[in-house]
């Protein structure tokens, strides 16, 4: 398989040509840092994004905590992610990085606090 | 009435103000005040929940609050004092006049810092005629009702504009359960970040409809349907072609504008390209005691050319307040071929230091040359892979390169391929 990837891993957007038939011998062409290397592998093979997202939670001002994915995720549980997340309700202070869920949703990454309410 | 003295004063504690502060209180100015009328510091980054802060600066992916956060702290134990719920509404000389939750305010200063950010451009810019019904947003209004009021803004939703709040946004609505219709945009390139299209758009099979544009809004009460039409080459409508689109929200990401009310309080010069301040290389307008920062200077793309940029501007006014700031002889930074503009509009040739300048292309190219010129010789230039008006480009001078400086300089690309 034959296809052009655009990396996303910073803002020079390279354009990554990539030819593979199966996980062994994909060839990688274009890139320019060793991040966009990997980036594209991924892209090929199972592509992953941070899911970000926000929760009720009572704070001055706001009644929304902002959360995310420790850990880059599997693409396809994006959606399934947006879903639960929408069941979470929180109440009391919470740290950035302070763990909400363990293992979300069976993807491996906990999901974490983004800001300090 | 109340004065408070202090070295350094900044207005706006988003990114740019705390970089600006920090760096000031570090450079060894005595008592730095941030004014900020919002509740919380972080300024428009507490709402950008989404990931892709700080790659260039810590080399990770963080979301929006947590790059604020890591700013606050920093500025919190350099000193830095932060007078919240306090709005600036007047500069005069060397003194803000504020209104904050105790009532009026002057502040005096040696130095000022201006990080007031930028605000987005409304329907009522555009003039999109069509009826007046709700359910028509800013982008980044969109986007504080729902990352921080959690409140639900409508269900099938187009997007005219494709800046990057409007594509983030369009991947928010999706994650939240609304069905994105289509992102308009009016050029025939994207307005925003590569990144932002693969990454909200393309990941959910989002259309985006380049050449085309919003003619007409439909609705009594509630929005019901917009029309969209192609555009030729002059950016004029093709009515024949037009279609109409039913959706209960329209989303605007169609442009930011520099909030410098205040400076124009203050009788800063701003330039009518960037609307922001003219500059030297200090970030010092005008006014020699008022520098400006982040994107009431110009429109940014990164959060982390804003950090870079402001940490300069606020070592600068430190130095200016301490009667430490060089000054030579000043150069025009003018557009050249191609480039749509060039800050610092000045180059002060101090030579001091290197300089680096930061500009935008005018039509996305491949192969493209960027260069800097002094009376048609060369003084620098640089080949990138790709360029588009979405991503600011960089040159940077060297200290030698600065200090032979006798004239005005010009920044101006070469398009190996045009991909407009």
């Amino acid at each position: 398989m034959k296809r052009t990837i655009i990396c996303t891993v910073c803002p020079q957007g390279c354009e990554i040509e990539a030819e593979f038939t199966n996980a062994s011998d994909i060839v990688l062409k274009g890139f320019s840092c060793p991040r966009g290397e990997r980036y594209a592998k991924d892209e090929c093979l199972a592509p992953k994004r941070v899911f970000t997202s926000s929760v009720r939670a009572e704070a001055p001002g706001r009644r929304m905590l902002p959360v995310r994915t420790k850990e880059p995720i599997a693409k396809e549980m994006l959606l399934p992610c947006a879903e639960a997340v929408r069941q979470i309700r929180l109440d009391g202070s919470v740290k950035a990085g302070d763990v909400i869920r363990k293992d979300f949703l069976g993807t491996g990454s906990d999901l974490i606090a983004s800001m300090t309410l | 009435m109340k004065t408070i003295d202090c070295d350094v004063a900044v207005v706006g504690a988003g990114p740019a103000g705390l970089a600006a502060a920090e760096a000031a209180k570090s450079t060894g100015a005595g008592k730095v005040i941030i004014i900020e009328r919002d509740i919380r510091a972080g300024g428009i980054l507490q709402q950008g929940i989404h990931p892709g802060f700080g790659l260039q600066i810590f080399g990770e992916e963080l979301t929006g609050p947590e790059y604020a956060e890591r700013y606050m702290k920093q500025a919190d134990s350099a000193g830095v004092e932060l007078l919240l719920g306090t709005t600036a509404l007047e500069l005069r000389d060397r003194e803000l006049v504020c209104a904050g939750t105790e009532g009026l305010l002057h502040v005096r200063f040696g130095a000022l810092v201006l990080a007031m950010g930028c605000r987005e451009r409304t329907r009522a810019n555009l003039v999109i005629p069509g009826s007046r019904p709700s359910g028509i947003y800013t982008a980044g209004t969109a986007q504080k009702l729902i990352n921080i009021y959690g409140d639900k803004i409508g269900k099938e939703v187009v997007i005219l504009g494709s800046g990057d709040i409007g594509m983030i946004m369009a991947r928010r609505l999706t994650l939240e359960g609304a069905h994105v219709k289509a992102v308009v945009e009016l050029l025939p390139f994207l307005a925003g970040l590569t990144r932002n299209k693969v990454q909200c758009l393309d990941d959910f099979g989002i259309p985006l409809l380049l050449s085309h544009t919003v003619v007409d809004i439909e609705g009594v009460d509630r929005l019901t349907s917009v029309t969209v039409c192609p555009v030729d080459e002059k950016r004029r409508p093709v009515l024949d072609k037009q279609e109409k689109i039913p959706c209960d929200t329209l989303l605007l990401s169609v442009g930011l504008i520099p909030e410098n009310e205040l400076s124009r309080t203050g009788k800063i010069e701003l330039s009518p390209v960037t609307r922001g301040a003219v500059v030297n290389q200090y970030k010092q307008t005008s006014n020699p005691a008022v520098f400006a920062c982040g994107n009431v200077l110009h429109v940014n793309d990164l959060v982390d050319h804003v950090s870079r940029e402001s940490a300069e501007a606020g070592r600068n006014a430190a130095l200016y307040a301490a009667g430490k700031l060089p000054s030579a002889a000043a150069y025009a930074a003018v557009p050249g071929n191609g480039i749509r503009y060039v800050c610092p509009q000045k180059v002060v040739a101090d030579g001091n230091e290197e300089v680096t300048l930061y500009f935008r292309t005018m039509i996305p190219g491949r192969r493209t040359v960027i260069r800097c010129t002094a009376n048609g010789k060369e003084l620098v230039s640089r080949k990138c892979v790709r360029t588009s008006p979405g991503t600011m480009e960089k040159l940077v001078l060297s200290k030698e390169t600065v200090a032979s400086l006798n004239g005005p300089i010009e920044v101006s690309c070469e398009h190996g391929e045009v991909l407009a």
